[in-house]
């Protein structure tokens, strides 16, 4: 039996989007959702599309951009399940513009925890997830790692953390 | 990345961003084949001082006003 105050994931939880600069084959197919428990995300309706963007970037001592990287996040949020609650029934990432130069690679990841309920009411639930996108930059030296998390919420919010 | 050559402290680049030898020949992409001395110089000028950073931008999204489920399904 759905419990609608329980919000549940669904699709993939993690996928790399670049892999060595290039665009992974599971980056063009995988979704996150966070629906009712019990629920599947094609019983929702009414979800409308939103989008946020980060860049991502890289200097070197003389501050020339080795790395940068503009990615966006597609999600549906307002998605209604027996006309009300607001869920999230799809949330993408896309590498919109990838440049990396000559000895450098780059891999970037989305990692979603677990969703929750926000909202202080029991019949108007409030999906929201954390997003953790991570920008692997590797050198022959070494690699460093920046991990921009940011909560996305069925009513449109965006809260970077 | 493909661009005019260039040359970035005492480093200069072919058109397709690599890093030219003192013969003007570019440096092969697998770091066993520089010498020490080219290892260091590269370490130090182009591999080195890397720092990160990032900029969020807006949300592109209305926010929406949460309605009741209700369970026989007629819209609140």
């Amino acid at each position: 039996m759905a419990d609608w105050g329980v919000i549940e994931k669904a699709g993939e939880f993690a996928w790399t989007v670049l892999k060595d600069g290039k665009p992974t084959a599971e980056a063009h197919s995988a979704h996150f959702r966070a629906v009712p428990q019990g629920v599947d995300f094609t019983q929702l309706e009414n979800a409308q599309n939103g989008t946020w963007s980060v860049e991502f970037w890289s200097t070197n001592l003389y501050g020339v951009r080795v790395v940068d990287l503009k990615a966006t996040v597609h999600f549906e949020y307002g998605a209604t399940y027996k006309g009300g609650g607001a869920f999230l029934p799809s949330i993408m990432v896309e590498a919109a513009h990838v440049s990396v130069l000559w000895g450098f690679s780059l891999d970037f990841e989305a990692h979603f925890g677990d969703p929750t309920n926000v909202s202080q009411e029991h019949n108007k639930p409030i999906a929201a997830v954390q997003l953790n996108l991570v920008a692997k930059i590797s050198s022959f030296l070494k690699t460093e790692v920046l991990t921009v998390p940011v909560e996305i919420r069925g009513d449109g919010q965006v809260i970077p953390l | 990345m493909s661009s005019q050559p260039y040359e970035m402290g005492g480093l200069k680049f072919n058109d397709q961003g690599v890093p030219l030898r003192g013969d003007g020949t570019p440096f092969p992409d697998d770091p066993s084949q520089w010498s020490e001395a080219e290892r260091d110089y590269l370490a130090q000028y182009y591999f080195g001082g890397i720092q990160l950073g990032h900029q969020a931008g807006h949300a592109d999204a209305a926010l929406v006003a949460v309605n009741e489920i209700h369970e026989d399904g007629r819209e609140a």
